[in-house]
């Protein structure tokens, strides 16, 4: 079942690596690209399910790098829904296929499904963490593509920006709170020091505060603050994915 | 508004004044304390008494023969040092009281006689002095209280209850995540206040360190072959994680440990799709099992699990190392132990080197001779 | 009309501290620190894994102080959320003030409230924090096979009776086939009343689901056999025992953060486009 999951996760890898190709191309073939991505988000759905169905009613275990992945292409569908600018839209669409291929190229080559599922994680609140985490790297992705957009000298999408940032920031912190409740009431203590990657979590929840902080305050250039906010994606690859990538695999050995 | 600024301003800096002030003592007061924590092991001494933190995070009182207990412990959270009768559930701590010095100490042990190697645990059999007290997970805690220990070092919680019903201290020496190499070689440390002989734990470490030291520069610029060590069981795979001393000791001693990336208790379950795929890129690979417990060959070992055949070690270009008897209950000799399992990983760098502690196992088993094929 | 120097220093310095600069800068430190601490706590784990268990001030005196190559980042980073909390009370109260004063609608005053509470329950959230690592007294070690009974500090008692496991029955992943995942630790229970009354109570106890007595948690921290036929023959629960009066605190905390969060993303998100579009202008 493991190597099914791995197969259908490659799947996904090669029909997001053909809508960014198809993304560059002519206008016209902007609707293939549209329909590429869209399959990838079905194969990621399915990718998640299999992770979930081998280890349910626990959490598959570092499996939050890459399961918001699919998640980009709806959000990112939200996300564009009033944008006339058929140049932004474009803009925006490679910024999310783009940063979706990366995420699941890096879990492909860098797996890490091989643990054993914990029991502990059988409770409501470990999957909190997991599904709000990954909605939260989705919102935060979808904000990072808007300040490309900005980058790329489009007017007008810093409200945009900021929306994105403000749901992925409610998501992570609630993805956080899941994890104290779970840490609560699986060991009565505030945090559990057993897992690292929870103090990255909290260093990208701060990030963003003071992103939003930056944004409210109307502080330096739009650029300054898009090419800051930009940033947002490289925390959440570096600084959430990265404890949760192993050893290097190379995909194309069986 | 004014009025508000100023109050505010006061209480914060009444507050920054308390916490520097709070800080200010503290510093103070360290130089008089002397704390040493060896993993999540720790020994803290204080004015009258010592205090421990065991394994399991239990804090126990270590005291002067007829010395009093300090309050805010249990009776059998007090033990009275130097201790002298011990029963140990591992050969670790048998091998660690010899180190100390202390082997006399020990009154009982888990392991019948005939499964001992040491001289000094099958004298002390022979004498009458130590009692085999049941297997560990089923312990004849009537044969415990009558050997009149003083101490019961363990890797078992479970008794706990049953020994403060006998008014027997437990000091519990596992820790849920597996022991780096550091505190491997430092142990020691935590086990000699209990027989106040913390020179002799001290010298301990002093020569692994130093032989720690010779690995390191014998093997320094070498090529890193790939090692793996664990095994697969009939439906369980279970390996060393990367944070264990062993992983530790194959890293510093050049070579790749190839479950560096897993983190956790020693024996960690992993999947068996992931060692065998590790086990396709090996050079070495060092089994859980003792030729006792079947690990006389490799076709032998792929005898016993089919699914193991498939890694590169079990192969013609491969190595696979099976630990002796001996392995387990010589870590008073923790430094031949490192050089050994050094001079596997780079024979090169230690010629003549004779193995005490592993054996490589041939492709197949001997051919027993005067008709026995 | 120009202030003196005496009163002109405190109100800088109240004007420094309300900074959004500085709330700026606070958390931008605080992301680094915190990744410096990641790989930390990554090689020292035991370095800091006892701090639950015996206290903050403990803590630091002992483990923080021995090893400060590897907690110096925990001291800065207590360090910079001192800094955050008194910048946080000083730009909210300052901001609510604001608001305040300028009375508006009713309809609106929660919305425009929002962040202001989210700010508020950040510094309840970290005194309960700071309070649960002061005052909680933590028990980790306690162990009882069936039949044994442990005693609180309190007088309150629990005796363990049985195990009614449940088990996972799937192929699903390998070796996992019957497994226990939920033990359902049967427990007798008598609080300090229920001793001198002569009363008592049963209760189960599971991974993530513990039990209360009279104000002491009592957490499933291993249990054994975790197969049914496992375990080695042994039976047992190993059982943490906290009792944490700040828990309350950054629970309720958190709570008013959620709260101010929902106000926040249902009222305040049109607002907020509003005054960050180009033609909107500053707040």
């Amino acid at each position: 079942m493991m190597e099914l999951s791995r197969w259908v996760l490659k799947i996904e890898a090669l029909l997001l690596l053909g809508a960014l190709i198809l993304a560059w191309s002519p206008p016209r073939a902007m609707r293939m690209a549209t329909l590429l991505w869209w399959a990838s988000a079905i194969a990621g759905g399915v990718y998640a399910g299999l992770r979930y169905w081998m280890t349910w009613p626990m959490t598959p275990m570092f499996a939050g790098g890459v399961l918001f992945a699919p998640l980009l292409a709806p959000l990112g569908a939200l996300a564009l829904r009033r944008t006339e600018d058929p140049a932004c839209t474009a803009v925006i669409r490679r910024a999310l296929i783009g940063g979706g291929l990366i995420v699941v190229v890096l879990g492909v080559c860098f797996p890490k499904d091989f643990y054993l599922p914990i029991i502990k994680t059988a409770s409501p609140y470990a999957h909190g963490v997991l599904l709000f985490g990954a909605l939260g790297r989705a919102f935060l992705f979808v904000c990072a593509a808007w300040s490309v957009a900005a980058l790329c000298g489009f007017d007008g999408v810093m409200p945009r920006l900021f929306r994105a940032l403000v749901w992925g920031f409610g998501c992570w912190t609630l993805s956080l709170f899941s994890g104290e409740v779970w840490s609560y009431s699986g060991w009565g203590v505030p945090m559990v020091w057993e897992d690292a990657s929870t103090l990255t979590a909290i260093a990208t929840w701060f990030f963003c505060v003071g992103l939003i902080h930056l944004c409210l305050g109307n502080l330096y250039s739009h650029r300054t603050r898009a090419a800051l906010v930009a940033l947002v994606a490289v925390l959440v690859l570096a600084f959430n994915g990265g404890p949760e990538l192993g050893p290097f695999r190379n995909p194309f050995v069986l | 508004m004014k009025v508000m600024e100023k109050i505010t301003i006061f209480s914060l800096m009444l507050t920054l004044i308390t916490v520097l002030g709070g800080c200010d003592k503290e510093v103070g007061t360290t130089e008089k304390r002397s704390f040493m924590n060896i993993g999540e092991f720790s020994v803290n001494r204080k004015q009258d008494y010592t205090e421990v933190r065991d394994g399991a995070g239990r804090k126990l009182a270590l005291i002067p023969r007829g010395g009093k207990a300090p309050e805010g412990f249990a009776p059998t959270s007090v033990i009275e040092t130097p201790v002298r009768r011990v029963v140990a559930y591992r050969a670790f701590e048998v091998d660690i009281l010899a180190a100390l010095g202390v082997p006399e100490t020990l009154v009982g042990v888990t392991d019948p006689q005939e499964k001992w190697v040491r001289d000094d645990v099958r004298r002390g059999f022979d004498e009458g002095r130590i009692a085999y007290v049941g297997q560990s997970f089923k312990i004849d805690f009537e044969r415990i209280k009558a050997q009149h220990p003083d101490l019961v070092m363990t890797w078992d919680p479970s008794i706990i209850p049953m020994m403060d019903s006998l008014g027997i201290p437990v000091v519990v020496t596992t820790t849920p995540v597996a022991t780096c190499l550091n505190t491997h070689m430092r142990f020691v440390e935590f086990i000699a206040p209990f027989f106040g002989r913390e020179a002799q734990g001290k010298a301990y470490f002093e020569q692994v360190a130093a032989a720690l030291q010779e690995i390191r520069d014998r093997t320094q610029g070498l090529p890193p072959p790939k090692a793996m060590w664990g095994d697969i069981y009939e439906k369980r795979v279970l390996v060393e994680p990367g944070n264990a001393w062993v992983a530790e000791l194959i890293g510093l001693a050049q070579s790749h440990y190839l479950f560096n990336d897993i983190y956790g208790t020693s024996c960690i379950e992993i999947s068996t799709e992931r060692f065998i795929y590790s086990g396709k890129d090996a050079d070495l690979y060092f089994t859980y099992r003792t030729p006792d417990w079947g690990a006389t060959s490799k076709a032998a070992l792929a005898r016993q699990n089919p699914l193991i055949a498939q890694i590169r070690p079990l192969g013609p270009e491969g190595h696979v190392y099976a630990p002796l008897p001996g392995y387990s209950q010589s870590s008073d000799q923790l430094d031949q132990i490192l050089i050994d399992i050094a001079a596997i990983l780079h024979p090169q760098a230690f010629p003549g080197h004779p193995m005490r502690f592993f054996v490589e196992l041939p492709d197949t088993d001997p051919v027993k001779q005067a008709g026995g094929a | 009309m120009n202030a003196s120097p005496t009163f002109d220093l405190p109100q800088r310095a109240w004007r420094t501290l309300a900074s959004i600069r500085l709330t700026i800068a606070l958390c931008f430190l605080l992301t680094a620190d915190l990744g410096l601490g990641y790989l930390s706590l990554r090689s020292s784990l035991e370095i800091f894994s006892p701090m639950s268990d015996v206290g903050l001030l403990e803590w630091a005196r002992t483990y923080g102080a021995a090893n400060l190559r590897h907690t110096a980042w925990f001291f800065a980073m207590a360090g910079l959320l001192v800094l955050l909390a008194l910048n946080t009370f000083a730009c909210t109260t300052q901001r609510l003030i604001g608001i305040l004063a300028r009375r508006p609608p009713r309809r609106e005053l929660p919305f425009r409230l929002a962040p202001h509470l989210m700010h508020y329950a950040v510094l309840i959230i970290l005194a309960g924090y700071l309070g649960s690592y002061l005052f909680a007294a933590s028990d980790p070690g306690r162990a009882l096979r069936s039949g044994e009974t442990m005693t609180l500090p309190n007088g309150a008692t629990l005796r363990f009776e049985r195990f009614a496991p449940e088990a996972i029955q799937s192929q699903r992943i390998d070796g996992f086939d019957g497994f226990v995942l939920r033990p359902n630790a049967h427990f007798t229970v008598r609080s300090a009343e229920d001793e001198a009354q002569g009363g008592a109570c049963s209760t189960v106890l599971n991974f993530n689901e513990p039990i209360t007595v009279d104000g002491y948690g009592i957490y499933l921290g291993e249990f054994q056999p975790r197969k049914p036929g496992g375990g080695m023959g042994r039976a047992y629960v190993q059982l943490i025992v906290r009792r944490d009066p700040a828990a309350v605190i950054y629970r309720f905390g958190m709570a008013v953060f959620v709260s101010g969060l929902v106000l926040y993303l249902i009222g305040r998100l049109d607002y907020a486009t509003f005054i960050l579009s180009p033609k909107g202008g500053k707040r």
